[in-house]
């Protein structure tokens, strides 16, 4: 008799005990709202992952098919775009290149657009794709290399395959005015294409020779200021080329690491610009010819008006990509694919604010 | 004339026009020959510069291939097919080799001559991930596919998934 009231009472405990846990239920996060400093890190394996670099914490990951190389990013309506491929068996069968569009508050894909099978995969890189507009049309371009140049473009608004304009002898993208992009020739010197809001090419337009591609090449890796972009040739050839009423302009800005001979510009993404301050970013390393994509030890600040270099930086480790925050109290970002780290400096101080690891490979870094 | 020697003098010409071809044409014209070449290499494999890729052991040879300081990566991005059951000409088995490729010229320290090196990538399968090897001896902006090593060179195949790269010896830099 006395057993059974133990175990009586042990249950009625047991049952108490049990109504005053609250009900744990299973489910899923969304990012209802991103951190100031949210980085969007594409990796070389097939995901790109969201940081908040304030935090070092890990927000989650957009997992993409082949040759997604950067994002095209739409804050507004809270969305982004890549371009990749998707093979029906993996490694093998019919191959389908999308323009897929992924929804940042789930970073899973709400929709897709069938491209032409051209776009190239390999080294990351961001210039691709690009994102070209005017006050009714939003076109986006994806560059295609089969060897052959060429630029397919969809009309984001209609959600259609429009054209492939051929681009024969030059490549890539650099969104410019309205509905106009830039290229880079092999002779030397920049295109430019303006299109109709159906896609189709209304002028193109080459700019004199600026660059030799034997002797020093101009780097495709450029930065976007305000006026336009901000290149550089191997040797250190600061470019800005700009675009005014349907014709290039290319002004020689200055030349980085004249009083330092030896050190070069280098890297997957070797260059950033700084809005706010108009400051622009260099990934430097000591080296030669040809090491135009060593990875970088420094970065130098550089004011883009004057020439001046202000600061230079010492990485910890050594990166292959940089990228900048946009606001006053900027980030800078440095990825090192090696130490699969992204190392976070405040911009103005060049203090560290810590380091992102175990990414998966960070390649192209941008700002989301 | 013994036929060693004609494969000689037909040797120099392909090479001497392969180089001057590089050298003068347009980008897309030399692209349009060149792929035709480089296809014609996988078609017809008696052509001399198919037959010069075939006798590698007439070729001085000094280094390891599975080493990324091998004479002929000088300007290779990838994996190396050598450590990947191929070898640094051949892909391993059931890789498909790209027909269309890039192209550098690399000194040979063997005899000190330099030579048109083809880095035909292999195709078909998942990445290899071993030996990876970053060299850019020549290498040129992604706006000038030929010379440029960063483009997955899985075109013209099946799939463009990529596996790995060779290193493929089609000539001698008489330049």
């Amino acid at each position: 008799m006395k057993s059974i009231f133990t175990i009586t009472l042990l249950c009625l405990l047991a049952m108490n005990a049990r109504s005053e846990l609250p009900l744990e239920t299973y489910g899923q996060l969304t990012l209802d709202t991103l951190p100031q400093h949210t980085l969007l890190i594409n990796t070389f394996s097939h995901n790109a992952v969201l940081f908040n670099a304030d935090t070092q914490q890990m927000l989650g990951t957009i997992s993409t098919g082949i040759g997604a190389n950067a994002f095209e990013v739409d804050r507004k309506k809270g969305i982004v775009h890549t371009a990749e491929t998707y093979l029906s068996r993996h490694t093998r069968g019919q191959r389908t290149d999308v323009i897929s569009t992924y929804d940042i508050r789930t970073l899973s894909p709400i929709g897709e657009i069938t491209i032409a099978p051209k776009h190239p995969s390999g080294s990351p890189m961001r210039h691709y794709t690009g994102i070209v507009k005017d006050t009714e049309a939003e076109l986006m371009l994806v560059a295609n290399i089969t060897p052959a140049m060429s630029v397919s473009v969809v009309d984001l608004q209609s959600r259609t395959f429009l054209s492939e304009i051929p681009t024969a002898g030059c490549g890539l993208v650099y969104p410019s005015e309205k509905l106009s992009f830039l290229q880079l020739c092999g002779d030397g010197r920049a295109q430019l294409v303006t299109l109709n809001r159906k896609g189709e090419e209304l002028s193109r337009v080459r700019s004199e020779i600026f660059f030799d591609l034997e002797t020093d090449p101009l780097m495709e890796k450029p930065a976007r200021s305000e006026a336009g972009w901000v290149f550089n040739t191997f040797h250190g050839k600061v470019f800005q080329v700009t675009t005014e009423a349907g014709k290039i302009k290319i002004s020689l800005v200055f030349n980085v690491g004249e009083d330092d001979e030896g050190w070069r510009i280098g890297g997957m993404q070797p260059v950033a610009f700084h809005v706010p301050s108009q400051l622009l970013l260099l990934l430097m390393h000591q080296g030669g010819e040809n090491t135009h994509k060593d990875p970088g030890t420094e970065v130098w600040y550089i004011n883009l008006a004057t020439g001046a270099t202000t600061h230079r930086l010492s990485l910890a480790v050594p990166a292959n990509s940089i990228q900048v925050s946009q606001d006053e109290s900027a980030l800078l970002y440095a990825g090192s694919i090696a130490e699969d780290q992204v190392q976070i400096y405040d911009l103005k101080t060049t203090v560290s604010r810590g380091t992102i690891s175990d990414i998966g490979l960070p390649t192209i870094l941008q700002n989301l | 004339m013994k036929p060693d020697a004609l494969i000689q003098i037909v040797d120099k010409w392909v090479t001497a026009r392969t180089v001057k071809s590089a050298r003068q044409l347009s980008r897309r014209h030399f692209l349009s020959r060149f792929g035709k070449l480089m296809v014609g290499i996988s078609l017809v494999p008696v052509l001399p510069v198919a037959r010069a890729a075939e006798t590698r052991l007439q070729l001085p040879e000094i280094g390891d291939p599975q080493d990324c300081d091998y004479w002929r990566y000088c300007a290779i991005d990838g994996y190396l097919c050598s450590c990947c059951g191929g070898s640094e000409s051949k892909c391993p088995p059931g890789a498909e080799p790209s027909p269309v490729t890039w192209i550098g010229t690399c000194e040979n320290p063997a005899d000190g001559k330099r030579y048109i090196i083809s880095y035909n990538d292999c195709c078909g399968k998942g990445e290899c991930g071993r030996c990876f090897c970053n060299r850019n001896e020549g290498d040129k902006p992604a706006y000038y596919p030929p010379k440029n090593n960063d483009i997955n060179w899985c075109v013209g195949t099946k799939t463009n998934a990529y596996h790995c790269s060779t290193a493929v010896v089609v000539g001698v830099d008489e330049s």
